[in-house]
């Protein structure tokens, strides 16, 4: 310890955070792991790069009881240049002061936080073992006096100022000399020896995915006051931080070339490379003040000595060695120059994963891991839902792991799956767990398996692909108060049904609707000009047939009457026979057509019946009777002329008064 | 005779090539084989279904229902189709959602679908025939019932489905469905005014109620009614 006392170091406290922005952590860490049962310990839980945080859900703490009554919270934001990138850095802590209730290995809960995209956030849980009695003393002793909190910042503070002043002793005694006679190159070139940045990592060739430890480390030799400038921006890596050591940071002791070097370890990443290809890790630069210290030839009892051009460089070697001027040489001079330190660009080469045997389900999982999944519940109705956790717990890549689908039977749902990552161990690997926990919800009622989801990943150490799975898990579903199977019946399939293979039957292009074919208008429109048809036929033979019956109804009189005047003749002629024939044809005749009777069926009777039917009135019918009986009695009985002349008006009354009445 | 018996041997062959390519996940070459077949137009719902199938395996989604509502337009009993139309659907981004008809106009629609318009014109050809049957047997005396009643509702009804066959033949010989085939297609208010109202995605199925030139009054599944340019739908 007293030998850093030349070498001051300020870092800016917001460098441990300086982390990648999109990183987001959340650890608990108590201020000692071993208390006694009357020591109160203070636990804080800090969460970092959580955007926009809603709720911070506080633990409940069993075994402890909370002294400081409300957690207080501590706020703090950096914001740093990367690159050519502004990251921005936040980190909230929720700090408790608690106190054990009884001893023994006593557990400090996980706390979680929910941001407003409703991820949820864990931290780590901690095992505090509590022995009877006190040991705040101890722990005094062990730690640094001037480190109640445990903040590197504040005890790094304070050493300085000691330092600062211890400096200022063999300064005011002998005030600068001779700085300006000292060229500026000469102080490059030996600053650039004594006071470097060095990145060193365990592995130049690494497989995607797998961990490079990156340490960057200021390598020292003169009095300094260095703040960093840049970190390296490390492009296609996902980076971890290592828990650093807690409270002052103690400087090591490294020869190089045969020189003693502080060393402290501004940071230590695992990385892990996201692309293959060749990788470089920027350098990391410092700024700051270095103080030189030059000989005074003058008074210098070593000068002389040391003029020789070999001697020189062996000379400046020595005299830069703090250990050999602090103690030896009282007579040198002191400058505080500008310095910019700037480390190598570390080249990494980045190999694919063996694309031979790579498993289906490989999903960017590099490290060593083991899984299980487990369900809440297996006896469920279409109401619940159930919750399977899926957890990968081991060191690797933990964060680029993808989350597995579940290939779940149709009828159970998942949506997309709530993923956590704690990171734990922080001490040679980065190791933790992942938990992904889907929320199934079964749709329809029955019984299911839920397959088992396989995962594989990528061990480095071998060099081979190990494929785990966990096991299946049965479901039983039952129906539900709110189950409504028309709901579920739209429920969408999980993949499009496949293609069918069945010939093609129909090769013709869309036929026109038959509504829209003459064929179809036709059958229409034939039956109908048919129908139409048929009734004007039937209309014209049944007015046929009636004008028919209107002829010889009109015929009737006339023919009639021909009869008659052929009769008037027979009558002046005085040919008896004749005349009564004519007559009778004349009368006959007349009722055939006129009461349209065909002569061959026409007889006495049947033509007074149709008389009858026809109103014919009773004393025209006997006219008629008598008239057709004297006709026939007159063709074998002598008659006179005058009965002759009788017959022949009462002929021409009867036909006249027919013609009226019928 | 024999050329078209030529011609559909080798669409049967292409047809299975086009089946295998599909099985053994090549679906760039499947889908140029269903398309040759499907370039004649024939009338099989097999094959748009395919092609579905091939577009949503290509990530096609306007394609995708393009071609999915084909074949469910040729068989409207297809449920695969459906399924994988919907499932497709689920797939469009920002879809819009459908607000649904009312029942009297489902059912309007399920009485006068397309693959009924054979089946209206033929029962009313029939209910006509029957009809002038009975009153051609009247009018030659062959029956003595009076039968006038009975005619005269056999033509009320002879009409009635005559006005289903025309409706569901309107609904098949005219295209007035399309499928959103580019995406985000700005859709406007007005055929002059070019200003887009909305963005509509692929996919997303519309009903043209109007024609002007080069624009189309569309009546999108919500119910609203704009105007889109030609090049951007497909006619199922």
């Amino acid at each position: 310890m007293q030998r850093i006392g030349l070498v001051i170091l300020s870092v800016l406290l917001g460098f441990s955070f300086l982390t990648q922005a999109q990183t987001a952590v959340f650890s608990a860490n108590a201020s000692a792991n071993r208390i006694g049962d009357k020591d109160q310990v203070q636990v804080d839980y800090t969460i970092q790069n959580v955007q926009n945080m809603r709720s911070f859900i506080q633990p409940s703490f069993k075994d402890f009881d909370v002294v400081a009554g409300s957690p207080f919270s501590q706020q703090s934001s950096n914001i740093s240049v990367i690159g050519n990138k502004v990251v921005q850095t936040q980190s909230i802590t929720y700090s408790y002061i608690l106190q054990p209730k009884h001893t023994g290995a006593l557990v400090v809960p996980p706390a979680q936080v929910k941001d407003a995209d409703g991820h949820t956030y864990q931290s780590n849980g901690l095992n505090i073992e509590v022995v009877s009695g006190s040991l705040a003393r101890q722990r005094q002793q062990t730690q640094q006096p001037l480190d109640p909190f445990d903040d590197p910042f504040v005890s790094m503070m304070r050493q300085r100022q000691a330092m600062m002043q211890r400096q200022m002793q063999p300064q005011s005694a002998q005030p600068n000399q001779k700085q300006q006679s000292i060229p500026e190159e000469e102080i490059k070139t030996d600053v650039g020896k004594d006071l470097f940045i060095r990145v060193t990592v365990d592995k130049n060739k690494v497989h995607i995915g797998e961990q490079i430890t990156a340490s960057y480390k200021l390598y020292a030799r003169i009095p300094m006051n260095v703040n960093i400038s840049k970190l390296p921006s490390l492009n296609g890596f996902w980076t971890q931080d290592f828990e650093r050591p807690k409270g002052n940071i103690a400087p090591t002791e490294e020869i190089e070339n045969g020189k003693k070097y502080q060393v402290f370890l501004l940071k230590k990443s695992a990385l892990f490379a996201q692309q293959e290809g060749t990788l470089f890790l920027d350098p990391a630069e410092a700024e700051g003040t270095a103080r030189i210290i030059s000989k005074t030839r003058q008074r210098n009892p070593f000068a002389d000595m040391f003029d020789d051009p070999v001697f020189q460089q062996l000379g400046s070697l020595m005299m830069s060695d703090p250990f050999f001027n602090d103690d030896a040489f009282s007579s040198l001079a002191y400058r505080d120059v500008p310095v910019k330190l700037k480390s190598e660009a570390i080249k990494i080469n980045v190999l694919p994963l063996s694309n031979t045997k790579k498993p289906k389900d490989f999903g960017n999982a590099v490290g060593q891991f083991t899984i299980s999944g487990k369900v809440d519940k297996t006896n469920v109705t279409t109401d619940d839902a159930i919750t399977y956790t899926f957890n990968i717990t081991g060191s690797g890549n933990l964060k680029l792991i993808e989350a597995p689908n579940l290939n779940l039977p149709n009828g159970l749902n998942t949506y997309d799956p709530q993923i956590i990552d704690t990171i734990t161990g922080r001490t040679t690997t980065i190791s933790g767990s992942k938990i992904i926990t889907y929320s199934i919800t079964p749709n329809i009622p029955g019984d299911y398996e839920i397959p088992a989801i396989p995962f594989s990943y990528y061990n480095p150490q071998t060099s081979s692909y190990v494929s785990l799975a966990t096991t299946p898990v049965k479901i039983h579903v039952e129906k539900g108060k709110h189950y409504n199977q028309a709901v579920t019946k739209k429920q969408i399939i999980a993949d499009i049904h496949p293609i069918v293979t069945k010939p093609l039957v129909q090769l013709n292009p869309e036929s026109k609707p038959l509504f829209y074919t003459i064929g179809y208008w036709t059958s229409y429109v034939l039956p109908l000009f048919a129908f139409i048809g048929l009734t004007f036929y039937k209309k014209r033979e049944d007015e046929l047939s009636k004008d028919a019956v209107k002829m010889r109804n009109r015929r009737a009189n006339k023919v009639a009457l021909k009869r008659l005047k052929t009769a008037e003749k027979s009558l002046q002629q005085q040919a008896k026979q004749a005349f009564y024939e004519e007559i009778s044809k004349a009368l006959w005749l007349y009722l055939s057509d006129k009461l349209n009777i065909p002569l061959a069926s026409l007889s006495k009777e049947k033509a007074f019946d149709v008389l009858k039917l026809k109103n014919v009135p009773l004393d025209l019918q006997q006219k008629l009777t008598q008239t057709i009986a004297a006709c026939e009695t007159a063709l074998y009985a002598p008659t006179s002329s005058s009965e002759m002349k009788h017959t022949f008006t009462e002929a021409v009354d009867i036909i006249s008064k027919l013609e009226e009445t019928v | 005779m024999t050329n078209v018996a030529f011609a559909g041997n080798r669409k049967s062959n292409l047809w299975q090539e086009a089946n295998n390519l599909f099985k053994q996940n090549n679906y760039d070459q499947a889908a140029i084989l269903y398309e040759q077949i499907a370039s004649s137009k024939p009338n099989d719902a097999s094959l748009y279904f395919n092609l579905g199938n091939v577009y949503y395996k290509l990530n096609k989604i306007g394609e995708a229902v393009l071609n999915y509502q084909r074949a469910i337009r040729i068989q409207p009993s297809f449920q695969e189709a459906k399924d994988n139309l919907e499932l497709t659907m689920s797939r469009i981004p920002n879809r819009i959602p459908s607000s649904g008809d009312i029942f009297f106009i489902l059912w309007w629609k399920g009485i006068t679908k397309a693959t009924f318009s054979g089946f209206w014109a033929a029962l009313s050809l029939l209910f006509f025939l029957s009809s002038l049957g009975i009153v051609t047997m009247q009018r030659l005396g062959k029956i003595n019932f009076n039968s006038s009643k009975i005619s005269l509702t056999g033509f009320l009804f002879c009409c009635l489905f005559l006005l289903f066959a025309f409706t569901s033949a309107h609904r098949k010989s005219e295209h007035n469905t399309a499928v959103v085939m580019k995406h985000d297609a700005p859709v406007s208010l007005d055929v002059s005014n070019g200003k887009s109202i909305s963005y509509i995605p692929e996919g997303t199925t519309v009903i043209i109620e109007d024609e002007q030139k080069d624009n189309l009054q569309i009546v999108l599944p919500d119910g609203r009614k704009g105007w889109i340019n030609k090049v951007q739908v497909e006619r199922i």
